[in-house]
């Protein structure tokens, strides 16, 4: 086996090993659009989607969101139990110990988000196989670049709760400031362009075009926005873990 | 070649005014050497500077080219609390490039002297401290290195777990070609090594066997230690009074070559006096007293 699929399996099997966090990441995603959805029942956008419908995207890829913050802790707590150094003195490339911990979180990320989507039906959206897998390739693509973002943000953060702040600061408003949770195309002018100034805002662009929920968006123009953010991501992490934090 | 060799090393860290290790040379082959010095001596730094963590503003680092041959057991053991033993050691040798079945064999052969047979398939979370440690030795030892960077291994391990872990590296030394560099601040680890190396402010203060470091000592040396809260003044006055070649550390002093009588004489209200064959702690705080109070 490769030093990547080493720690590849390494990753899979800690996910595996604990199930309160898959609960969590899927749970408290779903519990968020049970309340936004019951919240926002009566309020209408002026949109062809109702607004449960709607939100099923953005809480999708809150889940992703929840997995690069765990990918993140899980890089701290490396660190501190002195996982990290003994992979990073041994002739394993540097580039495996990021890739696997991306591909990982990825994997998993898009499995929980797709598991969000299966609320799709329930709110009355048609669901193809065909949207699900583009969706799929979405979230697979958003996971990338957020869990690389967080590893990158997470390398020089030396514990968990400092950790908390960075997300607080930098993810959570990412997310937010992404059309997940109210279309920017009725926002303030200001949020809009800001918004449009945010990856993550077309990449929910793109997967609500692949799921029939937005047919008039530039899809072409999302998904190249998302595969840039995504190799981006990717490409921030590789370079940045294994570099001296002195 | 040495499997290490380093000359004249000086790394330091940004913000520092002192550079952490200054001028230092070492070289090591097929023997356990210990870096034996106070907090903030340089140990840690000249071991991640061994292991490629820290780049040098000067010298030359030569180690085992492959990384392969090198291995590190740190102060908290790096095994993977979620993993059982065996998945945790598999990793390792994945990590240094082995297949499965290579990994197997090495498991085999690392079973019986790191006596692993009964915890092989057990997460490491629920092992005992001494049992983590084994683990991790195993982890370490997975791609048969040449050489072995132990820093601080026996941290938080009770007496009975320290005199297993050594034993088990003993026993592993003696069928293997390793080449050991073992960071402590325990005089007794390092009295198991072959030579010591003595840091102190990031200089090596001294590099020579065990018996060599307590030359200077004599065969008989006196130990005194301040009493808390008591003035040293007396115990220096009774010094100058014994004509005798003390150094002072921090809380206490060293006499080399000392005379039984000194027993009679030292003021017990203000310090303890031991007497004996020197230790190696005794040549430690002899070689890095920052204070000699040579009196004729």
């Amino acid at each position: 086996m490769t030093a990547f699929g080493a720690l590849l399996r390494r990753e899979l099997l800690r996910q595996a090993r604990q199930p309160t966090r898959i609960i969590a990441s899927v749970g408290t995603p779903a519990l968020i659009w049970i309340f936004f959805a019951a919240g926002f029942t009566s309020i209408n956008l002026g949109m062809d989607t109702s607004m449960r419908t709607f939100l099923v995207p953005g809480i999708a890829s809150m889940t992703v969101l929840f997995a690069s913050v765990f990918g993140a802790i899980s890089l701290i707590q490396d660190r501190q139990d002195g996982f990290l150094r003994a992979a990073l003195v041994s002739p394993a490339p540097r580039l495996s110990i990021a890739g696997a911990k991306i591909a990982a979180g990825a994997l998993i990320a898009t499995l929980q988000g797709l598991i969000v989507l299966l609320i799709l039906p329930l709110t009355g959206a048609p669901v193809t196989a065909l949207g699900l897998l583009g969706a799929a390739g979405i979230l697979a693509l958003i996971s990338a670049a957020l869990i690389g973002l967080g590893l990158t943000l997470a390398w020089r953060v030396d514990s968990t709760s400092g950790f908390h702040g960075v997300m607080n600061t930098v993810l959570m408003p990412l997310w937010l400031l992404s059309g997940a949770v109210f279309p920017i195309e009725t926002a303030a002018p200001w949020l809009s362009t800001l918004a449009k100034a945010n990856p993550l805002t077309w990449a929910h662009e793109a997967m609500r075009h692949a799921l029939g929920m937005n047919p008039d968006a530039n899809h072409t123009l999302a998904w190249a926005i998302t595969i840039a953010a995504s190799l981006a991501g990717a490409a921030a992490a590789t370079a940045t873990i294994g570099r001296s934090r002195d | 070649m040495p499997a290490i060799d380093l000359t004249n090393i000086t790394a330091g860290y940004p913000g520092k005014p002192r550079p952490a290790l200054s001028g230092v040379t070492l070289r090591a082959d097929r023997e356990t050497v210990a870096l034996l010095g106070p907090n903030g001596s340089g140990k840690s730094t000249l071991m991640r500077v061994l292991t490629g963590l820290h780049t040098p503003e000067a010298g030359r680092v030569v180690a085992p080219n492959d990384r392969a041959d090198f291995s590190v057991v740190f102060q908290s053991p790096a095994v993977d609390d979620l993993l059982t033993v065996r998945e945790n050691l598999t990793l390792a040798a994945a990590l240094h490039g082995a297949n499965k079945a290579a990994a197997n064999r090495r498991i085999e052969a690392l079973t019986d002297p790191l006596g692993l047979a009964d915890i092989l398939g057990t997460r490491c979370a629920t092992l005992s401290g001494g049992q983590r440690r084994r683990a991790d030795l195993a982890r370490a030892l997975m791609p048969a290195p040449k050489v072995l960077v132990l820093d601080e291994p026996t941290t938080g391990l009770d007496i009975d777990a320290r005199a297993r872990f050594w034993q088990t590296l003993d026993s592993i030394r003696a069928t293997e070609q390793l080449t050991v560099l073992l960071a402590t601040h325990l005089a007794d680890e390092a009295e198991r090594c072959d030579r010591v190396a003595l840091l102190r402010e990031g200089g090596l203060i001294a590099d020579a066997s065990p018996s060599e470091l307590r030359a200077p000592l004599g065969e008989r040396a006196a130990r005194i230690d301040l009493r808390p809260g008591h003035s040293d003044q007396p115990v220096r006055t009774w010094i100058d009074a014994c004509d005798a070649d003390a150094r002072w550390w921090s809380a206490g002093a060293i006499i080399p070559n000392a005379d039984a009588r000194l027993i009679d004489t030292c003021p017990m209200d203000h310090a303890t006096i031991s007497l004996g064959a020197p230790t190696l702690e005794d040549a430690y705080l002899w070689h890095t007293a920052e204070e000699s109070v040579a009196i004729t």
